[in-house]
């Protein structure tokens, strides 16, 4: 049967069909051949791109649809045509990109699709952004779209943990959790974006499996186990009663949606319940009967509707979806709803609310602390990254030799856990989350003790294991003295001393090979300059200069670094005999440097360490050259050269622009989306919130979360219009 | 529902591309093949992985030995060699194998496994960052009720508390495959239907899930449109294939009824890990035998020093006399790994209980006449046996062996013992620790673990130029297959 709909649509197809070739002809044909042609024509195909041939029709010509989404990308960014050629002026793009989008449906949503990931978050022109005319241009309330946002594979795994124990069966074997069959994109981005995940067959399938699991796990687990209700019911020998059974379902409800469940829901679950138990017995019938309400789909996806209205106006969340939206906005771990006790005492119904809300939260914890300012300093600054970057073990050696690093911390093997380097640069940021005050500053600059161990620290942990083998001989000798049984072995002293000799002179002779008593090294200053970070961009046998630019140019002075051309042969010649700087010369071609310009000079500066992250003065007998430059950051005052890695960092931590992007990265990390023009009041307000308070995260933080953006949200289908359908 | 005119442009524009175009949510990488599989039947697939590494002398005849260090492909007929004591339970298969040296996954990190690593040649992680081989030739298969079938085996306390595991295989980036670790939960998933009493009741109850997940969603999807709508209309999906997957094992009943293994005691009061070892790799078995599937991978030991079988081994409280550092040892699973599997006789018992499961996998096979063709199921097989973890526990990865058991079709060669130029060299070569060697360049005639994953692929049909080397891998090794391997 066709509906309304697709005859609405099918006639829309064809009207615009038959005007659409006209326009263009009118609207876009004369820009293409005025600006695009020669080098995209008959007579060159720069980048393998012909226009020449574009007829402007996909329903004719579906395979033209990439090459508009490209066309429409590089006129939306201001990228072509080339620097030197003359632009287009802006009217004639105006109409060009609206033929595009109006006609070229497909280019359209294939762009707008791209420039929604996290990697283009870049794409609303920053000044623009942070223009007053902008924000007072911006819609009245400038909410999300209504969406479904799907949980993080940590919080799935916590709350598996969290449920065993709260009902006593934690003490099981074998790993307590089983692991989220989804993840999170592996690349350098912020990472939980609510557009980007679904679930799949597959994985859907693992998830009622591992329900099943975790009822298993809770009845026959733990035999001590009197705490869960669920084991209760399983092993009594008459089957339970409807009193029971809802409580175990609203339990369950409570637990792993965070609601209760609606009386019609309650009913279908108990039924279903009551008729596995009636075919399997007690045990057998719960397990069956229950995992359909712990791999309910809103387990795994939570709702952010909001209350829609017929007028299609924002709307605010309505209470149950607001505290969820601020437990996920606070804590990793899907253990605990914080704010779950406002909305049972209808406090959770304003903008108002929220800052209340907010405020009771900060009586025990400030806003900074929250779990989530630390994912999103790792997702910003990438550090835990160095874990993946794989060295070679004989390079390790050779490290540990010279920079006193005694750990493993890079080794190959070390996949799963977190080492000290990242562990450090964790210490580093932690103790500024709870200082709160000029915040990006102080993760730019702050000078840090490094744990490469300096001689005294080597020295003095020395002393402490030779006390502590020493006190322990002692007390053992005393203790056997006491009681009179045996005596300690002759020679257990002397060979106590005998190892301890042996550490002695293994430390001296480390100490002697070292080529600097401190490996901390002169100048190093926060968190660009630490190992994590260093070790992170670089490759698994040299720093990666180009990806630290790019991290630079990206994430402090909030510019693009367009794809690289699929016919760029993007390898450095190898040749060791000449420094990184050196080989990167290559480079400095004329089609490459139009790129490179803009990150080169910037990650060169760090060449003052080596891949691992050691202060070094010379690189292959030569002094170490760690000059640079800051290029076109749209920040007239910043640009210019540099004489090393320190001016570089505290020029961008002196920039007002560096914080300002900072500040759009962090509304994209709590609103799991990037920003548009019409979120310009929102971001202006969350950095004066920030500025005036002194560069305070939990400031930022308030800001954001008593936003438009994150309170308000538009798009979802209002009830009546259901009703309508229905 | 009110309809706006830009909506109706969206619309429009979906119904004149068919599809969502370029979504990030569609199937990744070979989803377009699917279409161009092979029509001559069923070809299977057998992964069995077996962790704390393969030693390549335990698949060397000792008169190759040489052979390691050559700068050219070798290239061997192997019914003149015998092979060496710790591969004795295969030696029948000796002209239907093609034995494998110096392929090179050192980028898997292959060091005390490579979960996610060695099937998809990519490093290893807790969680994938690509598509494992065993989900891309399961793409380019004909039907079947599962794309594919994961058996995961461990110790028996591992696999009764973690039914399900994730260890070795995954459709994509994030998107990890299940692992049954549990016979009797594998049983009961495929077989339930014909499986009478309580495990019939059980197979229908399960499929029972999927209409109250789905009415649950429908509840959410209702209030959504546009994008939100489309994102969730693939889990939707998602939850109609999975109860599609149960309705269609139905469909082939009489099938299952004729294959199902010997539910027996092993399954229900299992005394040692080898009872559900043994159980496990039978109901795999019988799903192919069924054509339940024609993917089967079993992670034994699930991709992790960990899972060795000790009771079964009778290694229980074993205690090495003269361990490491010169002392006595506690044998533990890790443990084993750290001894040399050289000179332990504890390494040709371990090695042989791998084999002699490989051949529980093989047997059936080769007994079994290919349904509605000629010859046995095996003629149409390929069995590719290995470890995660590269040549030993604490391996490189560098000298990774491979035996391959079954051609295929005829699309395999057989009979023929082949050692690439390794990328590296071993230190000690005659002793346990071939892990230790140092990595050089690429030599000529170098292959990686990517390059015989995409042999595979050629061999279904799919003349790749590389599987997974992209990124960081790009150009680590030539493109094309490993030509010495096909007909």
């Amino acid at each position: 049967m066709i509906d309304m709909r697709t005859i609405v649509c099918l006639l829309i197809v064809v009207s615009c069909t038959a005007t659409a070739s006209a326009d263009f002809q009118q609207s876009v044909r004369p820009l293409l051949e005025k600006h695009c042609i020669a080098c995209h024509g008959p007579k060159k195909q720069e980048g393998d791109r012909r226009f020449d041939r574009l007829t402007g029709n996909l329903s004719a010509h579906p395979e033209e649809g990439d090459v508009w989404a490209a066309i429409l990308e590089q006129l939306e960014t201001d990228a072509m045509p080339p620097e030197k050629q003359p632009r287009p002026g802006a009217s004639e793009v105006a109409t060009a990109t609206t033929w595009i989008k109006e006609n070229v449906g497909q280019a359209y949503r294939l762009i707008a699709r791209k420039m929604m990931r996290p990697e283009n978050g870049n794409h609303v022109p920053h000044d623009r952004l942070f223009d007053p005319k902008t924000a007072e241009q911006a819609p009245k309330i400038a909410a999300s779209p209504a969406r479904i946002w799907r949980v993080l594979p940590q919080s799935y795994e916590d709350q598996q943990k969290w449920w065993l124990r709260a009902k006593g069966a934690a003490k099981v074997r074998g790993d307590s959790v089983l692991p989220a069959p989804f993840g999170l994109h592996p690349e350098h981005e912020l990472k939980n974006y609510s557009f980007l995940y679904t679930l799949e067959a597959s994985q859907t399938e693992g998830l009622a499996n591992n329900a099943r699991s975790l009822l298993i796990r809770m009845i026959d687990g733990d035999p001590k186990n009197d705490r869960s209700l669920i084991r209760k019911l399983a092993l009594a020998k008459e089957p339970p009663g409807d009193e029971e059974l809802d409580k175990v379902i609203v339990d369950l409800y409570r637990h792993w949606i965070g609601r209760d469940p609606e009386d019609d829901e309650l009913a279908s679950k108990r039924s279903f319940v009551a008729k596995q138990i009636k075919t399997f017995g007690n045990r057998e019938g719960l397990i069956y009967g229950l995992v359909p309400v712990m791999a309910h789909p809103e387990v795994f996806f939570r709702r952010e509707y909001g209350a829609p209205q017929a007028s299609g106006e924002p709307s605010i969340l309505p209470p149950q979806e607001l505290a969820d939206a601020l437990n996920r906005a606070l804590q990793v771990r899907g253990n605990s709803n914080h704010f779950a006790r406002y909305v049972a005492n209808g406090r959770l119904d304003s903008r108002d609310d929220v800052v209340a809300a907010l405020a009771d939260y900060e009586k025990h914890r400030k806003l900074s602390r929250a779990e989530t300012v630390h994912r999103f300093l790792e997702e910003y600054f990438v550090y835990p990254h160095s874990l993946h970057v794989f060295k070679c073990p004989d390079d390790v050696k050779q490290q540990q030799k010279e920079n006193g690093l005694l750990f493993r911390g890079f080794d190959a093997t070390k996949t799963f856990g977190r080492d000290k380097a990242v562990g450090e640069t964790h210490k580093v940021i932690d103790k500024i989350l709870e200082e709160d005050r000029r915040v990006l500053t102080q993760l730019l600059t702050v000078r840090t003790d490094y744990m490469g161990k300096s001689d005294a620290v080597l020295e003095y942990e020395f002393q402490y294991n030779k006390r502590k083998a020493e006190g322990n001989i002692d007390r053992m000798e005393k203790e056997l003295a006491r009681t009179g049984e045996k005596k300690l072995p002759d020679d257990k002293r002397a060979k106590v001393t005998q190892e301890l000799e042996k550490q002695r002179k293994r430390l001296a002779e480390l100490i002697a090979q070292r080529k600097s008593p401190d490996p901390i090294g002169p100048d190093r200053m926060g968190v660009l300059t630490q190992r994590s970070w260093l070790v992170t961009h670089s490759t698994n046998t040299e720093n990666h200069a180009i990806h630290r630019g790019k991290w630079v140019r990206e994430r402090l002075l909030g510019g693009r670094i367009p794809d690289v051309p699929i016919t760029v042969d993007a390898a450095l010649p190898e040749d060791p005999t000449k420094t990184l700087r050196q080989r990167m010369q290559k480079t400095r071609n004329s089609e490459c440097w139009k790129c490179h310009r803009l990150m080169d000079p910037l990650g060169l500066p760090f060449e003052q360490w080596d891949h691992f992250g050691s202060y070094r003065e010379t690189e292959l007998d030569r002094p170490v050259v760690a000059s640079g430059e800051i290029i076109d950051s749209g920040d007239p005052k910043l640009d210019g050269p540099v004489s090393g890695p320190q001016e570089l960092v505290q020029r961008l931590a002196n920039s007002e622009r560096v914080h300002q992007v900072f500040v759009r990265y962090a509304f994209r990390f709590w609103m799991g989306r990037n920003e548009t023009l019409d979120d310009s009041r929102t971001i202006q307000n969350a950095y004066k919130a920030y500025k005036e308070n002194d560069g305070s995260m939990s400031s930022l933080l308030r800001s954001l979360l008593t936003s438009d953006a994150f309170l308000y949200r538009t798009g979802a289908v209002p009830k009546e219009e259901l009703s309508d359908e229905n | 529902m009110k309809i706006s005119r830009r909506e109706s442009m969206k619309y429009a524009a979906l119904a004149a591309s068919g599809a969502m175009v370029g979504s990030p949510f569609a199937p990744p990488v070979l989803q377009a093949a699917a279409t161009t599989s092979d029509k001559g039947g069923p070809r299977r697939f057998v992964f069995f992985l077996f962790s704390n590494g393969l030693h390549p002398n335990h698949v060397r005849p000792k008169e190759l030995l040489e052979t390691a260090k050559t700068d050219k492909v070798i290239d061997v007929d192997m019914a003149a060699h015998k092979l060496p004591e710790w591969s004795a339970p295969i030696e029948a298969y000796r002209d239907r194998m093609t034995i494998i040296h110096g392929v090179n996954g050192e980028h898997c990190n292959t060091n005390h496994g490579s979960p996610f690593g060695c099937l998809a040649g990519v490093k290893k992680g807790k969680s994938p960052s690509a598509p494992t081989i065993d989900h891309a030739v399961s793409q380019l298969q004909p039907k079947t009720p599962l794309p594919m079938l994961g058996i995961g085996l461990s110790q028996l306390g591992t696999m009764q508390t973690s039914p399900i595991s994730y260890s070795s295989s995954a459709a994509g980036e994030a998107k990890p495959l299940p692992l049954f670790s549990d016979p009797r939960m594998a049983y009961q998933n495929i077989f339930g239907c014909v499986a009478g009493g309580k495990s019939e009741a059980g197979f229908l109850a399960e499929t029972a899930w999927y209409d109250q997940m789905l009415a649950d969603s429908d509840r959410l999807r209702r209030r959504l449109a546009g994008e939100e709508a489309a994102k969730f209309d693939v889990y939707i999906n998602g939850l109609k294939q999975a109860k599609q997957q149960r309705l269609d094992l139905v469909r082939i009943k009489d099938k299952l009824a004729k294959a199902k293994p010997d539910y027996n005691d092993r399954f229900e009061n299992p005394q040692e890990s080898g009872d559900w070892w043994q159980a496990g790799i039978d109901v795999g078995v019988a799903a192919l035998q069924a054509g339940v599937t024609n993917v089967l991978t079993i992670d034994a030991g699930l991709s992790g020093p960990d899972g060795m079988p000790l009771d079964t081994l009778g290694l229980q409280g074993a205690v090495q006399q003269n361990g490491e550092g010169g002392k006595p040892r506690a044998i533990n699973s890790h443990y084993l790994g750290h001894m040399n599997q050289m000179d332990e006789s504890v390494w040709v018992t371990t090695r042989h209980y791998s084999f002699k499961m490989l051949d529980r996998v093989i047997k059936p096979l080769a007994s079994t006449p290919e349904p509605g063709g000629q010859g046995s199921m095996l003629d149409n097989t390929l069995v590719v046996y290995t470890s995660d973890s590269g040549e030993v526990q604490h391996s490189t990865g560098i000298h990774w062996p491979f035996v391959l058991i079954g051609n295929l079709g005829g699309r395999f060669r057989t009979g023929r013992y082949i050692q690439y130029p390794t990328w590296g060299t071993s230190l000690n070569p005659g002793s346990g620790q071939w892990g230790k060697g140092r990595f050089q360049k690429r030599p000529d005639n170098g292959r990686t673990i990517n390059a015989l994953w995409a042999t595979m692929l050629h061999a279904m049909g799919k003349p790749v130029d590389h599987f997974n080397l992209d990124g960081g891998r790009a150009g680590i090794d030539k493109l094309g297959p490993m030509e010495e391997l096909l007909t």
